[in-house]
């Protein structure tokens, strides 16, 4: 090979093996850039639902405990405990006292879709402002099972006759010496927790986030 | 019957065919069916149906269970860990590809209707993986309730101590403890 011919693919090597070494460099550096950029967003978004999901959370188990705490709910509820439920000695007008109540919380405040009385010693459904669940037992229910000791928030989980996903939070009735009477159980309204999960932060074109229990 | 306040001399037991035409016909105005089975034919055959769960009433049951005796599980603990772990596998699996899952029945009887396993098993779903627990998971408080309510009901003669009827050895192995 001539000399010429040599020097010239000696130049173009060295002309070329920089240019490869700087468009590495800088693919590898600006891979990382968008990956670090995409974590980052990814990290700030979780916070920023977590914080939400924790509020929302927050607001439906103080709107939970200050319901069950009203006295016209606790009143009304010592009678229905002790009335039976057909109609005789006053049952009727307590338990259309306390839907009453229960159904103008519902308009008044979000949170809940609806309401539920259960019966301390089986979990029965005594008063519901869903009618369809009145008379059906949750006697094997965490909701039920831990809500007779204190404010407790369920999983989100399917509930086979409620033919859906459901998000349980119960605070136990007492009177005013602590004696529980029952729990009260709300129903959350899961279209709020889909709004919180669906908002954007608009700064990508393409955003989904997806809620993921710890067990599946 | 009993936690809806209806007592035993309220209704009366007849011998019936398993023919859920006697349904639709209107010959009977109640039938028992699997929620994964013919409710999903009726329903689409037009019936609009009140669905009375058991649940709802205090009768949890587990449909079904895998079994092995005290001695075997002793002697091969191993072997019932792997199992039970390819099935839960498979369970899950299933629940992510329910039309290849379904149509898979077709290999062990061709004579089965695809559309019709692929809808059963989609319809088995909730009862398989509620999100509540991981699947295949068990409660002692559906245990318990198995057992009371066969004790209630005359098929038991004694009480049983439920902790000895099952074991959540296995499963605390393939998923590490409770969740």
């Amino acid at each position: 090979m001539r000399l010429r011919t040599k020097l010239s693919l000696l130049f173009i090597t060295l002309s070329i093996i920089p240019v490869i070494i700087v468009g590495f460099l800088a693919y590898t550096n600006g891979r990382h850039a968008i990956e670090q950029d995409i974590i980052n967003h990814v990290q700030s978004t979780t916070i920023f639902k977590e914080v939400q999901l924790k509020l929302w959370i927050l607001n439906n188990t103080r709107q939970i405990r200050e319901t069950a705490s009203r006295a016209g709910i606790i009143e009304g509820t010592i009678a229905l405990t002790a009335l039976a439920p057909d109609g005789s000695g006053g049952f009727t007008e307590y338990y259309e006292q306390i839907s009453e109540h229960l159904v103008l919380t519902l308009e008044e405040e979000s949170g809940f879709v609806d309401f539920s009385i259960l019966q301390k010693s089986d979990g029965k459904i005594i008063l519901s402002t869903n009618p369809s669940l009145e008379g059906k037992f949750r006697e094997n229910e965490d909701y039920f099972i831990k809500g007779l000791e204190g404010t407790y928030v369920d999983k989100v989980i399917y509930h086979i006759s409620h033919g859906g996903i459901t998000l349980h939070i119960s605070t136990p009735l007492e009177d005013s010496e602590g004696r529980v009477l029952g729990v009260l159980s709300g129903h959350a309204d899961l279209d709020e927790l889909s709004d919180i999960l669906s908002q954007q932060t608009g700064l990508h074109e393409s955003e989904e986030t997806y809620l993921v229990n710890q067990c599946n | 019957m009993s936690r809806a306040g209806i007592k035993r001399d309220q209704y009366t037991f007849d011998d019936i065919e398993m023919d859920v035409d006697l349904f639709s016909s209107g010959e009977f105005p109640t039938w028992a069916v699997y929620l994964t089975g013919s409710i999903d034919l009726l329903q689409q055959a037009g019936y609009d149906l009140n669905i009375i769960f058991p649940e709802d009433y205090g009768v949890h049951f587990y449909a079904d269970v895998l079994i092995t005796s005290d001695s075997y599980a002793a002697l091969n603990p191993d072997l019932n860990l792997r199992f039970l772990r390819a099935t839960l596998r498979g369970w899950r699996w299933a629940i992510e590809n329910t039309d290849d899952a379904g149509m898979m029945a077709l290999q062990y009887n061709p004579e089965l209707d695809g559309k019709v396993q692929v809808a059963q098993l989609e319809a088995s779903i909730p009862f398989i993986h509620t999100g509540e627990a991981p699947v295949g998971w068990m409660s002692q408080g559906i245990w318990r309730s198995m057992t009371d309510t066969l004790f209630d009901q005359g098929l038991l003669s004694i009480p049983i101590d439920v902790e000895r009827v099952y074991t959540m050895q296995f499963l605390n192995d393939v998923y590490g403890g409770e969740p």
